[in-house]
């Protein structure tokens, strides 16, 4: 579903920039990129955890 | 500041946000009561209805002002702000949690009459989470961008994987 609009925002929601943005499955949240027609996910963690890893 | 954050916070007024956030909360409360006094089924499912079509009009207020942006005239929220408002959310969330427990235990996650608002009600929650979420990054935006760098250091070191391959 992303991959066909990754801009939704009933799907996702950015983040630093409108290209870098974040989307949860269940209690998941996953980050991912869009560059022209690729879709990248950079990093997928629970919720409350995943910006407290680094 | 991330763009989302700064678009909510400047398109919604204080006393507007004040209304949205603590009519949620009140109801939420409210219902909470009702299901601890062991309240009629069709009073609650009224309620848990009302809570839900609450929560789906905010989230609707939200995507509008994300989607319109921030005005370029108009000064960013300070930090106290930011910090206030995803509290406020964070409270907002816990008392949704503490009534889906509650319900959860008193059967009504079973009952046909209250079932689908309570899902939906633990759907909203998770995006208010979200948004709290989002408003505490918003002031830390180098979290956000080193694990983007990670990403693209991985990616760098040819360590990905298609689609294909993870399903």
């Amino acid at each position: 579903m992303i991959a066909k609009d990754p801009y939704d925002l009933h799907l996702s929601y950015p983040l630093t920039a409108t290209d870098k943005r974040s989307t949860r499955v269940g209690k998941f949240r996953v980050l991912f990129q869009v560059d022209s027609e690729t879709l990248t996910v950079s990093d997928v963690g629970p919720r409350g955890q995943i910006y407290r890893k680094l | 500041m991330s763009t989302a954050a700064i678009a909510v916070l400047s398109n919604f007024e204080r006393d507007r946000w004040n209304a949205d956030v603590y009519g949620a909360m009140a109801l939420a409360s409210q219902l909470s009561a009702l299901v601890k006094n062991r309240a009629l089924t069709i009073r609650l499912a009224y309620h848990f209805w009302r809570l839900n079509s609450v929560l789906g009009d905010f989230f609707v207020d939200i995507r509008r002002a994300i989607k319109a942006g921030a005005p370029k005239d108009q000064a960013p929220a300070t930090p106290e702000r930011v910090l206030e408002t995803a509290q406020d959310l964070r409270k907002l969330h816990r008392t949704l949690e503490h009534i889906y427990g509650r319900a959860k235990r008193a059967g009504l996650t079973n009952n046909s009459l209250t079932a689908g608002a309570l899902n939906s009600v633990c759907n909203y929650n998770e995006d208010v989470l979200e948004l709290a979420e989002l408003l505490e990054l918003s002031l830390k935006p180098e979290v956000v961008e080193s694990i983007y760098d990670r990403g693209r250091a991985e990616r760098e070191r040819g360590d990905i994987f298609d689609l294909s391959e993870v399903e």
